[in-house]
């Protein structure tokens, strides 16, 4: 009896269902869903551009055949490794007190006071005017290195103390100077 | 331009298997063309919400079931009636319809199919004429193999006492 029941359901599936589709509808799909999709105002339009995030082989199934192996490759370890550096890189050091560190803490304390006070008790002399034209020695050549560039406002607030007419050379100078200098040098150099 | 062809690609790849689905839920061809072309929009607009939890078709398949499902319901509330009755209707129609040319047996066969419980009529449907796999169709309508397996041979098991019956 339930033999002759499934037989009845198997000889229907032979046959179909019994449905049609109009002749050409399933094959003009496409072109009247594009109409359809033109039609759409132009706010859901834009909806529809958005990005699609879907798995392309649903929609291309021919890429099921093609292995997902894109060829590029990392240095074996690389994701290990970079992960542990930023772990690292990220840490702060936490200093206990507690520990044997403790006492070392405490004792570059008191080095650093000693030495601090040493240094201002032995260190009583006067800097000497020969240091101080060394020192100027040194500034005027790395002005003349053009390692330092002053301006006009910066020379007028060093010399605030100098009388303008000592500022100048006198004539003289000027003169002696121009006749020191091969001026075709100057020239160019400028 | 991109997405054009890429529209146009999905609308052929899935086109058939979506309007035979639909068909099989409203039985004529003019609703089925409505839902089918509906579907897709709903399709476009919402992709950027598909997760890929499932597969595409999945998911593409039951924005169509609900599609259905929902056309019915409305339709039916439309003419007040319920959703048995204008399933009735529907099928009757049928042996009027152009677009059918299934002989008496498979008349029958609608009539049985429209007398079982909604989400048995489904799975009825996709497994016996489609031959979907119970995990396809466990992904579309979300529910457990199990449950699809035993509705499945319960709805098999109504259909064939009924065309018994009527023979």
């Amino acid at each position: 009896m339930d033999q002759e029941k499934k037989n009845i359901l198997n000889e229907i599936k032979k046959s179909g269902t019994g449905f049609k589709a109009p002749e050409g509808y399933l094959e003009s799909l496409e072109d009247r869903m594009g109409k359809t999709f033109r039609d759409l105002k132009n706010s859901e339009a834009k909806a529809l551009d958005k990005e699609i995030k879907i798995d392309a082989t649903d929609v291309f199934p021919s890429l099921n055949k093609i292995d997902r192996k894109h060829g590029f490759r990392v240095p074996k370890g690389y994701f290990d490794q970079l992960e542990s550096e930023l772990t690292k890189s990220k840490k702060t050091k936490i200093i206990s007190l507690n520990d044997r560190n403790k006492r070392l803490f405490y004792l570059s304390i008191a080095a650093s006071i000693l030495l601090f006070f040493g240094i201002q008790y032995m260190n009583t002399t006067e800097i000497t005017s020969e240091q101080l034209l060394l020192q100027d020695q040194e500034i005027a050549n790395w002005i003349e290195a053009d390692l330092i560039h002053f301006d006009s406002n910066e020379i007028a607030e060093a010399f605030s103390d100098v009388e303008l007419q000592d500022a100048f050379y006198t004539d003289d100078e000027v003169f002696d100077y121009l006749n020191d200098i091969d001026i075709e040098n100057l020239i160019l150099e400028n | 331009m991109y997405f054009a062809i890429y529209r146009r690609t999905l609308i052929s790849t899935h086109k058939e298997r979506l309007y035979w689905h639909i068909r099989k839920i409203v039985l004529n061809h003019e609703d089925t063309d409505d839902i089918l072309q509906n579907t897709f929009i709903k399709v476009f607009k919402h992709i950027d919400t598909f997760k890929g939890d499932s597969k595409l078709y999945s998911w593409m398949y039951r924005i169509a079931t609900n599609e259905s499902l929902s056309f019915l319901n409305k339709k039916a509330k439309q003419m007040k009636t319920d959703l048995s009755d204008l399933q009735e209707q529907r099928v009757q129609n049928l042996k009027a319809d152009v677009y059918f040319d299934g002989d008496e047996i498979q008349l029958k066969l609608q009539e049985a199919i429209i007398s079982l419980p909604q989400k048995q009529q489904l799975v009825f449907n996709m497994r016996y004429f489609d031959d979907m796999k119970y995990e396809e169709i466990s992904d579309i309508l979300d529910t457990s193999v199990g449950a699809l397996k035993a509705s499945y041979h319960h709805a098999r098991k109504k259909i064939e006492s009924q065309l018994m019956n009527k023979e």
